[in-house]
């Protein structure tokens, strides 16, 4: 050691230092143990050919070109998993013994996913590529590349401009005046669109700010002029990019206006022109809630066209854009202009507006959601006469300072003269509300509570258009203590009109950190749910299925004994279990009977068969690992209105770790409740919905729970309970609610029943004489 | 009095919070009789001599630092934790393990050290009786007259050029919480108003670039300024906030950012950079130096003074001499110290524990070492597969034996006599370091092991449910082999962490 020590000495600095990183690497990978220099030869026999030490290998080369250290590490995987590192180009499993282990990184063996298939399926199958679960799969939209985009790579001119970028105010608006002060080319042309458009604009704000903006109205008749403008765009959150067509009007000025806070006209871009157009136009738009006027004035003064952006968040990198691209998506809205009509259009016309305040639900929120930034709360009262409050939530002493700020009165400007509605809307801190919300008439306003886009929280990008049924008062309280989860909600539910054609009412905006839930225990495991239990639990009866597969049923009984927020619990399996197996499983607790007539279920009367309280159906191949979820779904089961409730259930998991993603395959049996999106998307929607009560048109028969006023007029209906939880038997029979809860979650111990093949719980037939009760089991 | 500090690892003796807490204080604590040191906990693997009075572990969260906290207090040392940013307040699933470390904590430490009040509030939460300091972080020294040179040029190059430059520094993201560059891009229309006042201003952004995805860019792309974006050093930040008029420092609301310390608000102040910091009044103690608002700065900017100006530097001295003085939290950290009990727990050597680690599904590699450099026993439970060689280990799943104890060699003198002599060599000298095994007992815990199969040990529902009892007889059956020893799980996978809090007795 003291001989290398004098060698590495006498090196120079350079390589010196290079030695030392070489030994200070050696000593960490060397002796972390995920470095197997046997099976690194074994495994890489080009190193072994070369003759080559296979750590120095391993640092030098071997871990840039992908190798593994050893076989309990994948230094693929960790990368592709950490994409931190990756990027970083760091040595991955230098990476994990420095700071990975201890920032709790997982890791995984090289070929674990298959072992882990084989384990769980029995089967060899293709190992899924890793992916967020908490991102959606399938874009949701045409790229811009696809639908919006129109190249034109030749004939580009310079912009033309000696201004700045700097708005300035227009002062005064007198005749005359170079700036506002355009004219017809003849007297004909006093009609044409282009210049009543702009002399309804000067009007609009020539006169008391925001009474005028009424006046704007007129524009349906003249229509925007959106046409002049082959794009627009927001480069960022103050600059908006105008690029005119190729071929454009002959003109020596373009000018575009907008109002200032103070209702006071400014210029926010300009170009001197010689001919046709620029061919781009940045202007500095501080307020993106403002209408925007472009002209275009040739010699003398003569305006030769005009447009107006009504609503520029509407505009690509806008507030608004998803709103937007939903409308598209949606409805089938073929141009934008057509859409700020329509939104005009409601915010003219008489009668009384829905939403005149937005109050802000503070679960989760942190503070630096766009809803609590000064600039846009004061535009949207300013323009829209909407005012923003805090709501309720969980607001912690910090949060309290923030929604301090928060505007609790609506200005009387903008568009706000209109005709208040009164109504509240409740949103998540992580949203906005769109565009359609803010303008729609109280009476048929044909705005969804539970409709809302999707979109990035940094970048403001559209990801989906989610659909969701609005729930009931009773449930809106399941979610999420520290997530930000909760539907949008009016305090006075109206007639929501037709989902499909109804406009979302926010944009949520998704952060990937707050969002992210692990598939396992959506609700952390050391949080208690929050449901309000109340003093005297009901007693469950717990029916359990038996169709042979005792490793499976051992496990589900011994899920059940340790549910925790539940009373007295009463276990039946039913279906030719063995006795002296479950004997095994619970020991001494378990009560023999009979036959299913000591319970009641072959006499015909549901006082009798039906215990007070509530059923649990469940299969022996779903597992409550959850010691939680029966205390959830009891409390749910509990609401005013459900029938029926169930939870989400995972099919299957992937990956080294069980918070590694899964798909959570409890899909609702009611795709329309989702704007018509297939199965598979539903259960990615409630894979993004982690704490929050879905309604569903069904739930099926391998978990659900039923209150006791479900089961009797299941039993009333049929004369028997002769299907319970079969495929659509709900839906037709029983009114009320069916809630699939997404609070909990439980896990498929092998694959569950599918499609009309569904096998209920039928009572009398093929089961055994000898069901097995397991009464008070673990109170 | 000897001071140790570990640290997780040697890349962890530049991070920030070690630079500043630390570091900068050393010499102050060196005047007042204490020989501070900081070394990576790997040191003491390759023969670190423990030989302080006072033992600070700096961000160790795995039971490998929990087991030597033990051991140290046992020999009658202090031992105490820093705690310096919030993982634990916020009840999401992702913060799970921090808060089972914090859980695990209790009764463990000495002393613990925070940063700032909200965060002795936070651990108050899970800890009512452990002594607390609060450790300011202590500023960089700083000459007065060139603080007052500099506030002179930045202010007349701003107002000739109408050119106000800003700076925002620190870590891009945190992969728990949306703080860094989500924090700038959230509050980022205030920089807007800059702007629209006839300032050309623009942003310089230092930050670990190797974190900037897309979705950062293009929330970068999204503020009303032109942005800059160049990798932080600590030369670079020295260089910018010199150079600045403005830094930045917008605040959120969250509990992991209210309860920062000031120092970015310090540094930056210290360099002559005015602070603008909406959102939550982090910098309260600042008040008189700090805008929470971009309209007074304007106004200041264009008809008064600004708030850091030659006439009130000498007062941000006195300011941070009351908060953030090297020399006053070193004597204030030395009289806490000097306030608690000595050694508590101090038994005699030969009364002291035998002590081992039980490896659960997922450990820290190096705890294998340490346990082999401070004469523990290793452990591996069944779940257990990447850490070698163990003292000991059950043998469940081979085909065609029965279920048994291996044991290395060294385990096997440490056996009781009673299992000694059950202990049979392995055919062919052994594996993995093991050399001898033993029949699993017919005991409760015993036959618990005995039953266990693939399914419970595999990622999924079923290890999670049957994870706490196959622990717990696993440590029954070892504590049983080897006499009364003190046992810590190590568990890194968070719901399993959760199983480890309170392990059942198995049997």
């Amino acid at each position: 050691m003291k001989l290398v020590k004098t060698l590495v000495a006498r090196l120079s600095p350079q390589k010196r230092k290079r030695e030392i990183k070489r030994a200070h690497l050696r000593a960490i990978i060397g002796q972390s143990d995920l470095f197997d220099a046997a099976w690194y030869l074994e495994q890489y026999p080009d190193v072994a050919a070369a003759g080559q030490d296979p750590l120095d290998h391993f640092i030098a080369a071997g871990a840039a070109e992908g190798r593994h250290p050893g076989p309990a590490f994948d230094a693929r995987w960790y990368c592709q998993k950490h994409a931190d590192v990756a990027r970083s180009g760091m040595n991955p499993l230098l990476h994990y013994l420095e700071n990975g282990m201890h920032e709790g990184r997982s890791i995984r063996a090289v070929g674990a996913a298959a072992a882990l298939d084989a384990v769980n399926k029995g089967q060899p199958v293709k190992s899924a590529p890793d992916r967020d679960d908490t991102r959606a799969t399938v874009p949701p939209y045409a790229t811009d590349y696809e639908s919006v985009w129109c190249a034109a790579p030749v004939n580009w001119r310079r912009m033309v401009s000696e201004a700045d970028q700097t708005r300035r105010t227009v002062e005064g608006l007198s005749e005359g005046h170079p700036v506002m002060s355009w004219r017809a080319a003849s007297d004909g042309d006093q009609a044409a669109p282009h210049f009543v458009r702009a002399e309804v604009f000067r009007n609009a704000y020539g006169e008391a700010y925001g009474e005028g903006l009424s006046k704007l109205g007129t524009l349906q008749e003249t229509r925007l002029g959106l046409a002049l403008l082959a794009d627009a765009w927001f480069a960022d959150a103050a600059t908006l990019i105008l690029r005119f067509p190729p071929a454009g009007v002959r003109s020596s000025f373009v000018r575009a206006y907008q109002a200032a806070d103070d209702g006071s006209l400014q210029i926010c871009g300009e170009a001197a022109v010689r001919t046709g157009l620029p061919a781009c136009l940045a202007l500095r738009v501080y307020r993106p809630f403002a209408p925007v006027l472009v002209t275009c004035e040739g010699e003398g003064g003569v305006l030769r066209d005009s447009a107006v952006i009504v609503f520029p968040s509407l505009l690509r990198g806008g507030l608004h854009h998803a709103e937007w691209r939903a409308a598209q998506m949606a409805d089938g809205h073929a141009d934008l202009e057509a859409y700020m009509l329509e939104l005009l259009g409601t915010v003219v016309a008489d009668g009384p507006l829905l939403t005149d305040r937005i109050e802000v639900d503070l679960a989760g929120a942190v503070g630096s959601e766009r809803l609590f930034q000064p600039a846009l709360v004061d535009d949207l009262a300013a323009v829209f006469g909407v005012a923003v409050t805090a709501g309720a939530g969980t607001p912690g002493r910090p949060i309290s300072q923030c929604t301090g700020k928060l505007t609790g009165r609506a200005r009387a400007k903008g568009w706000s003269l209109r005709r208040s509605g009164g109504q509240c809307v409740s949103v998540p801190a992580d949203s906005f509300p769109t565009l359609a919300l803010l303008v729609a008439p109280r009476e048929g306003h044909g705005v969804s509570t539970g409709r809302f886009c999707l979109a990035a929280s940094l970048s403001g990008e559209p990801q989906s258009l989610v659909t969701m049924a609005t729930l009931p008062a009773a449930l809106t309280g399941l979610d999420h203590p520290a997530l930000p989860i909760s539907l949008p909600r009016p305090a006075i539910m109206s007639a929501l009109g037709d989902q499909k054609r109804a406009r979302p009412a926010t944009i949520r905006f998704r952060d990937p950190r707050i969002w992210q839930v692990d598939p396992l225990f959506p609700l952390s495991p050391d949080v208690a749910h929050g449901l309000v239990l109340g003093d005297t639990l009901p007693d469950i009866q717990i029916i359990v299925r038996h169709d042979g597969d005792h490793h499976s049923l051992a496990t589900c009984l011994l899920a059940l004994t340790r549910q925790t927020y539940a009373s007295a619990i009463e276990i039946v399996v039913i279906g030719g279990a063995n006795d002296s197996l479950l004997r095994d499983i619970v020991g001494e607790r378990a009560q023999l009977i009979g036959s299913l007539a000591e319970l009641g279920w072959d006499d015909g009367d549901p006082a009798a068969a039906v215990r007070p309280g509530l059923v649990l159906v469940l299969s022996e191949r779903v597992c409550l690992h959850d010691p939680r979820s029966l205390g959830a779904l009891a409390a749910a089961a509990g609401g005013t209105g459900v029938a029926s409730v169930s939870c989400v259930v995972m099919i299957r998991g992937d990956g080294h770790r069980m918070e590694a993603e899964g798909l959570a395959g409890y899909a609702p049996y009611a795709p329309e409740a989702f704007g018509g999106v297939t199965s598979e998307e539903a259960a990615q929607l409630l894979s993004l919905f982690p704490a929050s009560a879905i309604p569903v048109g069904d739930n099926g028969p391998d978990l659900v729970l039923y209150s006791r006023e479900t089961l009797e007029r299941l039993w009333t209906s049929s004369g028997k309970p002769a299907s319970f939880g079969a495929w659509g038997a709900l839906g037709n029979r029983v009114e009320g609610m069916h809630v699939c809860l997404t609070l909990v979650r439980a896990t498929a111990l092998a694959p569950l029943s599918d499609g009309a093949a569904l096998a209920s719980v039928q009572p009398g037939e093929g089961l055994s004489d000898s069901p097995l009760t397991i009464r008070s089991f673990g109170r | 009095m000897k001071l140790q500090i570990f640290v997780r690892s040697a890349t962890w003796l530049e991070t920030a919070g070690t630079r500043i807490r630390y570091h900068r204080m050393r010499a102050e604590l060196a005047q007042l009789g204490c020989v501070c040191s900081i070394d990576p906990i790997s040191r003491v693997r390759e023969g670190l001599k423990l030989g302080a009075d006072v033992y600070l572990f700096s961000k160790c969260h795995d039971a490998g630092a929990l087991m030597m906290a033990d051991m140290l207090r046992e020999a009658g040392a202090l031992v105490g934790f820093d705690l310096f940013d919030d993982y634990i307040s916020n009840e999401c699933s992702l913060t799970l393990s921090q808060r089972e470390f914090q859980r695990s904590l209790r009764g463990r430490a000495d002393f613990l050290l925070c940063s700032t009040p909200q965060m002795v509030d936070a651990v108050r939460a899970y800890d009512r009786d452990t002594p607390v300091h609060v450790l300011n972080d202590p500023f960089a020294p700083f000459s007065l007259g060139s603080l007052v040179q500099t506030l002179q040029d930045k202010v007349q190059r701003a107002r000739s050029t109408r050119c106000l430059e800003i700076v925002w520094f620190g870590q891009a993201a945190n992969p728990l919480f949306p703080v860094g560059i989500s924090d700038l891009v959230s509050f980022g229309q205030d920089l807007g108003r800059l702007g629209r006042a006839g300032w050309d201003a623009r942003l310089r952004v230092l930050t670990n670039g190797g974190a900037l995805d897309v979705e950062t860019l293009a929330g970068l792309r999204r503020l009303p300024l032109p942005v800059e974006i160049q990798e932080w050093s600590l030369q670079q930040e020295s260089t910018a906030l010199d150079t600045a008029l403005l830094a930045y420092i917008p605040v959120n609301y969250q509990p992991f950012s209210v309860a920062k310390s000031l120092n970015r608000a310090v540094t930056a102040l210290s360099h002559g950079a005015q602070v603008l910091s909406p959102g939550f009044s982090l910098y309260a103690p600042l008040d008189p130096f700090v805008y929470a608002h971009p309209d007074d700065l304007l106004q200041d900017l264009e008809f008064r003074e600004l708030r850091l100006n030659h006439a009130t530097a000498d007062s941000l001295l006195q300011a941070f001499a009351g908060i953030a003085d090297p020399a006053v939290e070193a004597l204030s950290l030395l009289t806490f110290l000097n306030g608690l009990p000595l050694g508590p727990l101090r038994r005699p050597v030969r009364q002291r524990c035998q002590r081992a680690i039980l490896h659960g599904a997922e450990t820290v590699p190096a705890t294998g070492s340490l346990c082999r450099a401070l004469g523990w026993l290793s452990w591996a439970s069944p779940f257990s597969g990447l850490v070698k060689p163990f003292d000991a280990a059950v043998t469940l799943l081979e085909d065609g034996a029965e279920p048994a104890i291996i044991l290395s060699r060294d385990a096997v003198a440490r056996l009781a006599s009673s299992w000694r002599r059950l202990a049979v060599p392995l055919s062919a000298g052994g594996v993995s370091g093991f050399t001898h095994r033993v029949p699993l007992p017919d005991s409760p815990a015993g036959q618990i092991l005995a039953n266990v199969n693939a399914a419970m040990l595999s990622p999924g529902p079923l290890r999670a449910m049957h994870y706490r009892s196959i622990m717990a007889a696993t440590e029954a059956v070892f504590k049983d082999a080897f006499g009364d020893t003190t046992v810590i799980w190590s568990e890194l996978e968070p719901y399993l962490a959760t199983a480890a809090v309170a392990p059942e007795s198995a049997g």
